[in-house]
């Protein structure tokens, strides 16, 4: 069992507010805020202005891989046991570009998946606070903290328009 | 748009009220499916007992109804990509409330396309033969035949289609696991693989998304464009043409789209959804469906002049023969239901009217099927030697199988409608208006 990051949720219902309460938090100095919301939204995703996901580089690797698999392995493959057929060259890449293109498209879809996985830390146990609206109609700002300063980060999200509040 | 702008509580609860316990109806339904699946097993289990010889299949036709269905039903699994990452890339608005019905089909044709070249190979229990990897000899597969290519298309097609369309279900998942107790809830934990809905996760998600739609919109082009490959880069006449690709990716988007609309059809009556799939749904999935239509009579016509202008007697006569020999029915049956049939989705009314539709679009997937059935028999029964012509007729074991097959494709979409939503909450979200105070409106008043 994993430990609980301690920390204060409040929770919203109007998005307007929570973008408010983001920009509060944020120039306040609190960087390692997490947000919660029922579905992706961009007002969101500006106000915490987080920078490019690194899941692109996955998907390039993934597809650079895939690309270079498919014409080596086709071709040495080809060149293990030489078998001319038709007169058709031994390493046929006009045909083999067919495999390195579903290849390409194999390996960088794999190799997606890891990146959103790896990136996102899917398959890994939840060590924040949660509410189970939040994939429903909720809104919610989890603010990492000491203990000691749970009072004075509750008071802030009431402040900052929170209808419920909780620490962990 | 204002017409799928529900308060966010309303639309967890009309979608996932889905997925309560099935009514009788359901149950009566799916209890006929799966005797079809059982016609499909019994018919599949004839052949393996006394061969090959059950089905119609003999010299000069070595493909048949098998690759027929083969062919057809990876043409139905195009739309679902095609809503779901080319329209995605397109910002296509009216693809969120019926993307995720779509894909499942995508998964479910690709799983019943899958079927049969395993039925197709007589000993279904070497299937594992195709994979590419050295015999006993250490000789290799021959990765320059289209048969080979196609291994790779549509598998990778299955792996992609799969792994986007789990990714895309990931927070409905979360959103069920919220509602459900019990050990619903321990399921739906599972696999919901963590997600939180926390603004990282959410970073991440949508990046990656956007990348599998870019990747998958190329390989809905390329996987039909394979599968016609299989016959183009053949000299049989008919079939060696360059237009193939092209052709078929048309025909393949023209009846996944028509399966897309008889399926939601009877489902947005069945489950109450008329609110999520409106008018607006299906005139732009016909509209869809009308273009493609006309690409396809388009192809029909350029075929015939590519076998006049190239002179070829064997080209010339193959065509002929399609329209007025041995197969001119299944010929003009596939000229009516391609081509005229959908003709009436040019009046708008026709397109809102969902009676007319449910019928236009059972035309068009018949006539699909019988378009693949023409390419691949006729060309097949009467290729250049006379002395080596011969018909075919398909036997009550491969028709079994056909229909078995259908069943089949049915079946996992019954189940796929009782287990996770059909539609998808979080994209239907991205539609309505977030919920706001109307703090700043406040304070500008």
């Amino acid at each position: 069992m994993s430990e609980q990051t301690p920390g204060v949720l409040g929770i919203y219902s109007h998005m307007d507010t929570l973008i408010d309460g983001i920009h509060h938090f944020k120039k306040a100095g609190r960087k390692k805020i997490k947000v919660f919301s029922p579905a992706p939204f961009h007002a969101i995703e500006e106000a915490l202005d987080e920078g490019v996901s690194p899941v692109r580089r996955f998907t390039l690797i993934g597809a650079l891989t895939g690309a270079t698999f498919g014409y080596l392995f086709t071709s040495f493959t080809s060149l293990d046991w030489i078998l001319p057929t038709s007169g058709k060259p031994v390493v046929s890449l006009v045909a083999y570009t067919v495999i390195a293109f579903e290849l390409t498209i194999l390996f960088g879809s794999i190799f997606t998946f890891f990146g959103i996985a790896l990136n996102a830390k899917l398959f890994s146990r939840r060590k924040t606070l949660y509410d189970n609206r939040f994939t429903e109609d909720k809104f919610g700002i989890f603010i990492p903290c000491s203990e000691t300063e749970y009072d004075s980060v509750k008071q802030s999200l009431t402040e900052q328009g929170a209808e419920e509040v909780r620490s962990a | 748009m204002k017409e799928l702008n529900f308060p966010f509580r309303d639309i967890n609860r009309d979608i996932l009220r889905t997925l309560e316990k099935p009514s009788i109806g359901y149950l009566v339904l799916l209890t006929g499916i799966l005797a079809g699946v059982g016609v499909l097993g019994f018919c599949f289990a004839t052949q393996v007992r006394y061969g090959m010889g059950v089905a119609g299949l003999n010299h000069p036709v070595g493909w048949g109804v098998y690759i027929t269905d083969f062919v057809f039903w990876i043409g139905i699994g195009h739309a679902g990509t095609l809503i779901s990452a080319i329209l995605f890339l397109f910002r296509a608005r009216w693809r969120n409330a019926i993307f995720r019905a779509a894909e499942s089909m995508t998964i479910f044709a690709v799983m019943t396309a899958l079927l049969f070249p395993v039925i197709h190979i007589g000993r279904a229990w070497l299937f594992w033969w195709l994979v590419p990897y050295p015999n006993q000899r250490e000789l290799w597969v021959n990765f320059r035949s289209p048969l080979l290519w196609d291994v790779f298309a549509v598998s990778t097609y299955f792996s992609v289609s799969s792994i986007f369309f789990c990714i895309g279900l990931i927070p409905d998942i979360a959103a069920i696991r919220d509602r459900a107790t019990g050990l619903r809830k321990k399921i739906y934990t599972m696999l919901s693989v963590g997600w939180d809905s926390s603004s990282y996760q959410w970073r991440h998600y949508m990046a990656g998304y956007g990348f599998f739609a870019a990747l998958a919109t190329p390989l809905v082009l390329s996987v039909h464009s394979v599968v016609s490959w299989d016959f183009a880069v053949s000299i049989v006449p008919g079939w060696h043409s360059t237009i193939f690709a092209p052709y078929f990716v048309a025909g393949a988007v023209f009846s996944g789209m028509a399966m897309v609309i008889t399926i939601l059809i009877p489902f947005r009556s069945i489950f109450k959804l008329e609110r999520y799939l409106t008018p607006w749904h299906f005139d732009m999935m016909a509209r869809l469906v009308l273009l493609t239509s006309t690409i396809v009579g388009y192809s029909y016509l350029t075929e015939y002049y590519i076998a006049w202008y190239s002179d070829d007697v064997f080209e010339k006569f193959i065509f002929w023969e399609r329209a007025f020999g041995e197969y001119a029915v299944p010929f003009w049956l596939m000229i009516f239901c391609n081509v005229i049939a959908p003709l009436p989705l040019w009046s708008g009314k026709v397109r809102n009217n969902f009676t007319v539709l449910f019928i236009i679009t059972i035309f068009v997937n018949i006539g699909m099927w019988f378009e693949r059935f023409n390419i691949i028999v006729s060309s097949l029964t009467q290729e250049y030697d006379p002395f080596a012509w011969g018909w075919y007729t398909p036997s009550w074991v491969e028709m079994g199988i056909t229909f078995g097959s259908f069943c089949w494709f049915f079946m996992w979409f019954f189940l796929f409608i009782k287990f996770f939503p059909s539609l998808a909450i979080t994209e239907i979200k991205e539609l309505a208006e977030p919920p706001m105070s109307g703090k700043a409106q406040k304070e500008a008043v």
